[in-house]
């Protein structure tokens, strides 16, 4: 029992008749994240399921030799026989792996709890954290590209560019479209440089998409090439390693979960067409439940020869 | 609350494993390999190393994470390199050129602070995991609402790349390889005089300062380990050869 003398105040009161804190609503603010999916605008294509194949690496066909990219031969004389034309064929491959998150708590939390972050609730977010993966991956995957076209010792330019659009407008065959995946401070760069440019104004679409846009990613348009930023772009050796490519160029394989089987008794669900299974455990000799999401997913780059990519590699400034 | 000092030393941690003081905020990303895209357009660049300009070699990083570059989730009890078979061959593939993972950094490559070892990967501790990266990107906390920026050892990455071609452990470049580069290069240089028409001389001459530094230091660069007065490489031909020179 405390004594609360005359006049009684708040800070000799709180403790017993009081409290130290109350929180303001219910809501909970969800701490700021990228929400940006490049499984749109082609980012990243869907090549194919490898569910059942008895594999989980997959191979692409290409060929070339005939078409477009060959031409008939002048006869000599009207009897001439014709020599026939070999093509060419090549394959590339993209190799899918498991990836996997989970959520748990004890029985105690889950009864004491009054807030709406249950194990259940974890749950309904694996398909965006399995779109962050797929993001990050695609990063991954970036950095990768073996021609780079930027100036590394700089931050990215107008020349830089100019020198990308050129890049593509060389590759035989070229069929106008790219994007471009940034770290969004090479969006910055890009951005100042332009502003200081004689003369050239700013892409027209540039405000309407910084407005309309922000948070599927895209930037802005410039050059005929739209431009998305993501922070998972990888930062190596003081430089950031973004790259642009015509869509196609990369490409992503899951192996779907729609053959799994009988799940039921873990309470199961099948997310489909993304290869995500979901399962959960309840535990009473721990007294815990939980949540698990698996996926089998991979990315790949399909050869320049037959989608264009380059590297954007520039220094990153700081 | 944290244990004591006392305690905590006697299990033979440190208190800062405890309040994870020396913890990145960061999250964590996978290891990797350095590759050298050898022959592919950009894989050379100048740099200068105690006032001499030298072609080094451009690394790129190989991340294996399950899924990409052919990497992918060992069956369980299999040998956990056959992870990276498929990556090797993709990256052949590719015209990769990978870096030995154990190929040695020489100490007076390694930044201060920095271990001596085997290999250019370190790791450290971060939220969640490893946050891996190359010695010569010695990571710190990131600012508030910042992304972390490692403090980038340069000239001393320059020097082991240096190191690499003179020990054998990189071929030297294609020709083309740097002659490509300096027609770039000297592109630009036109390309900003061709922009600048219309601006005062002087900020003209500002704009052209840049590229034009970069062009001599293409033009200045040697392979290294090679013969120390080089043919001189090609230089752009004709008309814009001329624009060049104007």
């Amino acid at each position: 029992m405390a004594t609360l003398s005359p006049p009684i105040l708040h800070s000799d009161a709180e403790g017993q008749l009081g409290r130290p804190f109350d929180f303001l609503g219910d809501a909970i603010a969800l701490e700021l994240a990228e929400n940006f999916d490049v499984t749109m605008n082609g980012l990243v294509v869907m090549l194919g399921d490898l569910s059942g194949s008895g594999s989980d690496t997959g191979r692409l066909r290409r060929a070339t030799g005939f078409g477009w990219s060959t031409t008939f031969s002048d006869m000599a004389t009207e009897t001439d026989p014709i020599v026939a034309t070999a093509i060419q064929a090549a394959y590339d491959s993209i190799t899918i792996g498991r990836v996997g998150l989970a959520f748990e708590e004890s029985f105690t939390r889950a009864v004491l709890a009054d807030d709406p972050i249950s194990v259940e609730y974890l749950a309904q977010s694996f398909l965006s954290s399995y779109l962050a993966t797929v993001r990050s991956k695609l990063a991954a995957q970036v950095a990768s590209f073996s021609t780079n076209v930027a100036d590394a010792t700089a931050t990215l330019d107008v020349d830089d560019w100019i020198a990308l659009r050129n890049a593509f407008e060389n590759t035989t065959g070229f069929a106008g479209m790219a994007n471009a995946l940034l770290k969004p401070r090479q969006v910055g760069y890009l951005r100042s440089s332009i502003r200081a440019e004689t003369g050239l104004q700013f892409p027209e679409p540039h405000e309407a998409y910084q407005r309309l846009q922000v948070n599927n990613g895209l930037r802005m348009s410039y050059l005929g090439i739209d431009i998305y930023a993501s922070g998972d772009i990888t930062t190596s050796s003081g430089d950031d390693f973004g790259g642009a490519w015509v869509p196609g160029a990369v490409g992503m394989a899951v192996g779907d979960a729609s053959g799994i089987g009988d799940i039921s008794d873990a309470n199961g669900q099948v997310v489909p067409g993304w290869g995500i299974v979901i399962t959960r455990k309840t535990d009473g000799q721990s007294a815990t439940k939980r949540v698990d999401g698996n996926a089998l997913l991979g990315l790949t780059t399909i050869s320049p020869n037959v989608a264009p990519q380059f590297l954007i590699r520039n220094d990153d400034g700081v | 609350m944290p244990a004591p000092t006392a305690q905590v030393q006697s299990a033979g941690e440190t208190l800062s494993e405890i309040d994870g003081a020396n913890v990145l905020r960061v999250a964590p990303n996978a290891p990797f390999w350095l590759v050298h895209w050898r022959n592919a357009p950009g894989s050379w660049e100048p740099a200068e190393i105690d006032g001499q300009s030298y072609w080094l070699p451009v690394l790129s990083p190989f991340i294996l994470t399950v899924g990409v570059n052919g990497f992918r989730t060992a069956a369980s009890g299999e040998d956990p390199s056959s992870r990276v078979s498929r990556s090797k061959v993709v990256l052949t593939d590719r015209g990769g050129e990978l870096l030995d993972v154990s190929l040695p950094v020489p100490a007076e490559f390694v930044p201060p602070g920095q271990a001596v070892g085997p290999g250019f990967l370190r790791s450290a501790p971060c939220r969640g995991g490893k946050f891996y990266h190359i010695v010569w990107d010695v990571p710190r906390q990131p600012l508030a609402g910042r992304e972390m920026t490692p403090e980038h050892y340069r000239d001393l990455f320059n020097r082991w790349r240096r190191w690499l071609v003179e020990e054998g452990h990189i071929a030297p470049p294609d020709p083309q390889v740097l002659e490509d580069a300096i027609s770039n290069a000297s592109r630009r240089v036109h390309d900003v005089a061709s922009a600048s028409m219309t601006d005062e001389s002087s900020v003209r001459e500002q704009r052209r300062a840049k590229p034009a530094r970069r062009e001599a230091l293409h033009l200045a660069a040697v392979v290294p380990g090679a013969d120390p007065a080089p043919a001189p490489p090609s230089r752009p031909r004709g008309k814009k050869a001329a624009e060049v020179a104007a």
